[in-house]
């Protein structure tokens, strides 16, 4: 088990609940952990509802950690570009 | 035969007639907890991998099956279960509080959120029944596998007691499975067992079909209405027939659906298929329209203050004139397979509309008629002088109306009839120099899929209404001639 953080900048106007349940099915693919930090909370990306009611929005920064047996930093990578890019909105 | 006519919140467009069946039992007690959670689970995962649904319907039943997944949710509940409380109480008051974290969120996206809790509920304890195909389902709570269900049994549309959001994942769900939806109707079970009429757009019930009803079934001619069709993929054209061409073809989805610069192949064959698919109709192939909620894709994403009012549209393609030139060459690349237009989105003075032409005309495509979209006031009180240096013009009515009413579109929405006087009196000016200066004007947007804007719209002197394959039966109905015609 490795694991691995970055930052990343929220574009979105909001997040909400399907974003989220997007970035879950995403770790589900690349068989990963992920947690997701905001303001001092740290929350598992299953906690969905919990996450939508921090209510990021664009410009807000959270903390992305992977955590996995694989290649992890190429999974950060995927994940960080995945919620750069918008979270698939 | 004696009629009846009830009106409720029309959820999911569409004309439907059929038997109404009633077909849930609200009074369902679930035993055991996790039992209740993994049939719930199970379902949701087979409706996410059902390759036969839309992406729109499979990530919809993958939000339910991530809140399913919750361990909050599991949590509270069995909490609930421990203290006292029964299933059925401790699930309606768990997704209850969970919902009520959602009410006093600034942002009304979010506060919307929360119905989804509740329909959570209703799927959790609420058992169905098998009916009829072809029937139109009666329900009091309208949960998600409701929807799926009634999709999977062949049911046309489904009325339900509550009120919904009309942008909530139960209303967009029902749209993208092409079922009819009215919510808002008291008394349900009076009408189980009669043959009705639903008109899902302006949520009226009529008890048998209406007259309207028998003539649209029997229109053959949609073709000579002004109608055309608004699509974001080549698909959508084939499998669409009566329209005279396609008003807007949203280009920047073949971007947004790879989720970056797709390869010039891959854009370019999307052009031609589009061409082709449209049979030598005109296709409208509006110019990559990135900016406010559809920001560009990956690393050319910006960040801006106030998307709406920030660089977006033709100023966005100004500022990548890569972006541009590229674009300009692929539908250039494209048009001899089909009657290609290109319209220019957000133009707001003339030189914008001479910059777009003169690189068109350098690369090799000044015989391709070029378009001026008309969605900002300052367009509209142009429309003189951008008829001089446009091969016709199109009302984008929805931008239009979020700009003059200051108000967002997904919290306004079309003005409530009677309200719009003003976006009209802005339309008129922009219709009477088009006439007067014999351009073609069309009209894509909500507006034009709404059977009393429609037909003033057409009076006004636009040429033709551009809508989605969904709405063109229902707006042809609008449209057709009053009196005589029955």
């Amino acid at each position: 088990m490795s694991e691995e953080k970055a930052l990343v900048t929220i574009r979105n106007d909001v997040i909400h609940f399907r974003p989220i349940a997007r970035l879950k099915d995403l770790g589900r693919k690349l068989d990963v952990d992920i947690y997701l930090s905001y303001q001092g909370e740290t929350f598992s990306i299953s906690s969905i509802i919990a996450i939508t009611a921090w209510e990021l929005q664009r410009g807000c920064q959270i903390e992305v950690l992977v955590r996995g047996t694989g290649d992890v930093s190429s999974e950060l990578r995927t994940i960080v570009a995945f919620v750069e890019g918008g979270w698939g909105e | 035969m004696s009629k009846m006519q009830v009106t409720g919140q029309g959820l999911s467009g569409g004309l439907i007639t059929g038997e109404a069946a009633l077909v849930q039992d609200v009074t369902g007690v679930a035993s055991d907890i996790s039992a209740m959670f993994t049939v719930a689970k199970r379902r949701y995962q087979q409706y996410a991998n059902d390759q036969s649904l839309s992406t729109e319907a499979r990530e919809v039943a993958l939000v339910y099956l991530s809140l399913i997944e919750d361990p909050l949710l599991l949590g509270t509940v069995q909490d609930k279960v421990r203290a006292g409380v029964t299933v059925r109480e401790a699930v309606l008051a768990t997704c209850g509080e969970l919902r009520a974290s959602f009410e006093y969120s600034k942002n009304a996206y979010l506060r919307a959120r929360g119905n989804d809790l509740l329909h959570l509920a209703g799927d959790l304890l609420g058992p169905n029944k098998e009916t009829a195909r072809g029937a139109i389902w009666l329900v009091a709570n309208l949960t998600p596998t409701l929807l799926f269900s009634a999709n999977e049994q062949g049911a046309k549309g489904i009325l339900c007691t509550g009120t919904l959001p009309t942008s909530g994942h139960l209303a967009i769900l029902a749209r993208s499975l092409g079922l009819v939806v009215v919510g808002g109707i008291e008394d349900i079970h009076k009408l189980d067992g009669l043959v009705i009429s639903v008109d899902g757009k302006s949520g009226v019930i009529y008890t048998g079909p209406t007259p309207e009803q028998v003539t649209v079934n029997s229109y053959a001619d949609a073709a000579d209405l002004p109608l055309w069709l608004n699509v974001s993929s080549s698909a959508e054209i084939g499998s669409t027939e009566g329209y005279r061409g396609v008003g807007l073809f949203r280009t920047e989805f073949i971007y947004l659906r790879s989720n970056s610069i797709p390869s010039r192949d891959t854009e370019c064959e999307e052009y031609k298929r589009a061409l082709l698919a449209a049979k030598g109709k005109p296709v409208v192939f509006r110019l990559l329209d990135f900016g406010a909620d559809k920001p560009l894709p990956g690393s050319l994403a910006k960040v801006e203050q106030n998307p709406m009012l920030g660089t977006r549209g033709v100023r966005l393609l100004l500022d990548e004139p890569d972006l541009l030139q590229r674009q300009l060459e692929l539908l250039i690349a494209a048009s001899p397979y089909g009657n290609l237009h290109i319209m220019v989105p957000m133009v707001t003075d003339v030189g914008e509309m001479c910059k777009v032409r003169s690189m068109l005309s350098s690369l090799g495509g000044g015989h391709i008629p070029l378009g001026a979209m008309v969605e900002t006031p300052a367009a509209a009180l142009l429309t003189r002088e951008l008829c001089s240096v446009s091969d016709f013009l199109s009302l984008g009515t929805n931008d239009l109306s979020a700009y003059v009413y200051a108000s967002d579109r997904m919290s306004l929405g079309v003005p409530a009839r009677g309200e719009a006087e003003a976006l009209m009196r802005l339309i008129k000016i922009v219709a009477d120099e088009a006439v007067a200066c014999n351009k073609s004007l069309g009209v894509c947007g909500e507006m034009a899929a709404d059977p009393v804007f429609a037909r003033r719209l057409i009076d006004l002197g636009c040429s033709y209404l551009s809508v989605s394959s969904q709405e063109l039966s229902y707006v042809a109905n609008a449209l057709k001639p009053r009196g005589g015609g029955v």
